[in-house]
Formats: structure tokens, sequence, C-alpha cells
């Protein structure tokens, strides 16, 4: 088989979106992934992921979500290794992240290596683009399913905020897709983002059995209430903009 | 034992030297076509598991529109783009599968599964939105022809409440 060529498809017109943006900046990432020494490469390659799904959202896509989603659950483990060892820990305590960043990776360069992953590289570069008009009624979707989630937040349901988080990242993407100024979303999503990275790197800290690991653990006990707030408090200032848009 | 149904995709708009193979999509006839075997499939009763199809259009289009059937989860494999082989039959997973390919390849897996020798695909010849399902172990010679069934047996189906 021919190997895969995203710019191969035809230009959009103007009431179009094409993916080659995001399809090729991820390609341009993974060798920077495979070469390792950057974290910033793994990071990319989920970011267009994330945007990728969501255009397959919009354009009514079904398929090649599910492989996407793979890949995206096996480079995650990655980046939210690199987020928490860019954080100051104990020496013991990184060098059990070091250890399981080795693991995570090897796991990420093995995905990348599958034939899977030049199947769903074809298949992305032979979809056509989507007519906007149509992901202007997914994004009237997604927005309504962000208020919805978003409805009630109770202080200590972390995983609320979590799906939350979620479901503005999509809204966000679809605007982005649609051309469409997301300013407040992304404030949104910095203060989300934050309390997920305390969130993740809690739950990683909370399975640690010496005291130094109890005491980064209890640090980012408090530092989550913190981060919670804050992002409770971003998406009340949000929301009547995410109203409008509904 | 599993059910496995092997699918071709709907008709697609004709080879020309402007657009790449794997890049041609589905015709308006072929979109037609492909609703009415969704719903027949839908009359059957029948669900997927897993669905495996190829990464060329018309595969994917065929496949998107099946996935209204699917339970689980969707798998693009260029194996499907090439002669049966062992590492396709592999990858299958699930009991009650769907693969959405091309001809020659998918009768000479049906051939394959069924007689145990690829070479008698041309009994097993899918017309664009045939469909043939299969029962058995996932190996050479082992499997069972359940169905047979052409576009207008599922056209037929379609039109029946």
């Amino acid at each position: 088989m021919a190997s895969p060529d995203p710019r191969r498809a035809r230009p959009p017109s103007p009431r179009e979106i094409t993916l080659c943006p995001w399809l090729e900046h991820m390609l341009a990432h993974v060798p920077v992934v495979r070469e390792g020494t950057d974290p910033e490469g793994v990071h990319q390659v989920r970011i267009a992921i994330a945007r990728i799904r969501v255009w397959l959202e919009i354009g009514g896509w079904r398929v090649l979500d599910d492989d996407l989603r793979r890949l995206r659950t096996i480079a995650a483990p990655v980046r939210d290794l690199d987020v928490q060892l860019a954080r100051t820990l104990p020496a013991v305590y990184a060098a059990e992240l070091h250890a399981e960043r080795a693991i995570a990776r090897q796991a990420l360069l093995d995905a990348l290596d599958d034939p899977r992953f030049e199947s769903l590289v074809t298949a992305l570069g032979t979809l056509p683009p989507v007519r906007r008009r149509r992901a202007r009624k997914s994004l009237e979707r997604l927005v309504h399913r962000a208020i919805v989630r978003g409805h009630v937040l109770p202080r200590k349901d972390y995983a609320r905020l979590h799906a939350l988080r979620r479901s503005v990242r999509r809204v966000r993407f679809a605007l982005e897709w649609l051309g469409k100024p997301t300013d407040e979303l992304v404030k949104l999503q910095e203060a989300l983002g934050e309390f997920e990275d305390v969130w993740v790197a809690l739950r990683r800290a909370s399975r640690g059995q010496s005291s130094q690991i109890r005491d980064h653990a209890r640090a980012l006990q408090r530092e989550l209430r913190v981060t919670a707030r804050a992002a409770r408090r971003a998406w009340k200032r949000t929301k009547s903009a995410l109203e409008e848009l509904a | 034992m599993i059910d496995l149904l092997l699918v071709r995709h709907a008709p697609a708009k004709p080879r020309s030297s402007e657009v790449n193979d794997a890049d041609r999509n589905l015709s308006r006839r072929g979109r037609a076509r492909l609703r009415r075997m969704v719903r027949g499939l839908c009359h059957l009763g029948i669900r997927f598991d897993t669905l495996y199809h190829s990464p060329w259009l018309r595969s994917i289009e065929t496949a998107n529109a099946l996935a209204a059937l699917l339970d689980g989860e969707s798998t693009v494999t260029n194996r499907l783009c090439e002669p049966p082989s062992d590492a396709l039959l592999a990858e299958l997973a699930g009991r009650r599968v769907g693969v959405v390919g091309h001809e020659p390849h998918l009768g000479s897996l049906a051939a394959w599964l069924i007689q145990g020798d690829a070479d008698q695909r041309a009994a097993f010849a899918l017309p664009p939105a045939g469909l043939v399902w299969l029962v058995g172990d996932l190996s050479p010679g082992k499997m069972r022809l359940r169905a047979l069934l052409p576009p207008g047996v599922l056209r037929v189906l379609a039109q029946r409440r």
C-alpha cells in the first residue's frame, strides 16, 4: 500500500473544513515521540488526536474514533507522568515514576509501530472535508452536553469536574474547527486543566507507601481543593457565554 | 464459535485517473443501497460486537453506516486491502464480527474459511453491498455458510415492516 499522504485530499471549499492541518500536525510530531528527548512530542500528538476526534464527531463519523481513542489512551500515561515529573518530587517517588514512564513510552512506541497506526493514518487521509453546516449543528449538541455536565458541580465530586473538562474541550475544538473565537473557553480549560493535573497526580501519589510520598499526597490534596475551586469559579464565569452558543 | 459477516462496500463512484482508488467515495446509488442494506440487516436483528473495515473511503463510508448496528468498537485495518492472511484472522475478535472490505479479497476470505482454499473465491464473490454470513471457528476450513445475502434480498427485507 502506498505510504499515507494527508495532503492528497482535495482542497476544501469555504463551506467545508478539512482535517489536513491536524493530521499533518500529528504526523509531524510522531518522530519527536520516537526520538524521546522532548516531552512536547507526546503532548502534541495527544492534542492532535483530541482535535481529530472532534472533527470526526462534527462530521458525523462514528468509525475511526475508536482507533484514535485507543491510541490516545496509550499515550495518556506518558503525558500524565511527564506532567508529574515536572514537579518537585521526593527522589524515591521520582525514580518510581521514571520507571513507569519508560514502560508507558515503550507501549506507545509499540502502538506507533503497529500496522494499525498506518491503517489509521491512511484512513484519515482519505476522508473528505466536513460541511460547515453539519459542523454547526454538531456544535449545538456539544454545547448542550457541556452545559448539562456543568449544571451541578458538588464540591468534592471531582469526577464531574473531570467530565466537564472533557466536554468543554470538545466545544473548544469544535469552535476552533469552525474558526470561531475561543478566548473565554481557553481560560476555562486552563483552569480545568490545572485541576486535572493535580487530580491525576494525587491519584497516583495516593498509592505511595513511603512517608515522603504520603506527605507529597497531602500537599496535592490541599492543592486539589484550591484548583477545583478555581475551576468551578471559571466555569461560573464562562457558563453564560456557552449558553449563548446553545 | 463466532458469527462472521463479510460485507462488501456499497457501490462507489467509477475509477478515474484524477482520484486515487483509495479515495473513491460511494455513489448516490451506493448510498441508497447502503441505507437499504442497513434496514435489511436491522430487520434480521443483526448486531455486531466488533466491526473491522479497510482504510479506503468507500469501505469507511459503508462501515460508518453499519456502525448503527454496532454494540462494541470498530477497527480499521490495512489487512482488508490484501489477500486474506493468518495475521488478519489473528486481528479479528468478538463473537459477532462484521468485516467491511473489497473484492476479490472478501471472496477469497470466505472460500478460505469455508473450504480451506482461497482460490475457490469465485463461488463466494460478493456484489457491492452484498454480504456473506459464516458461522464456526475462525480457522481455514472450519466455518459454515449460514447465508449469502445479495443486495436484492436485503432490499426486500428493508421494505418489510
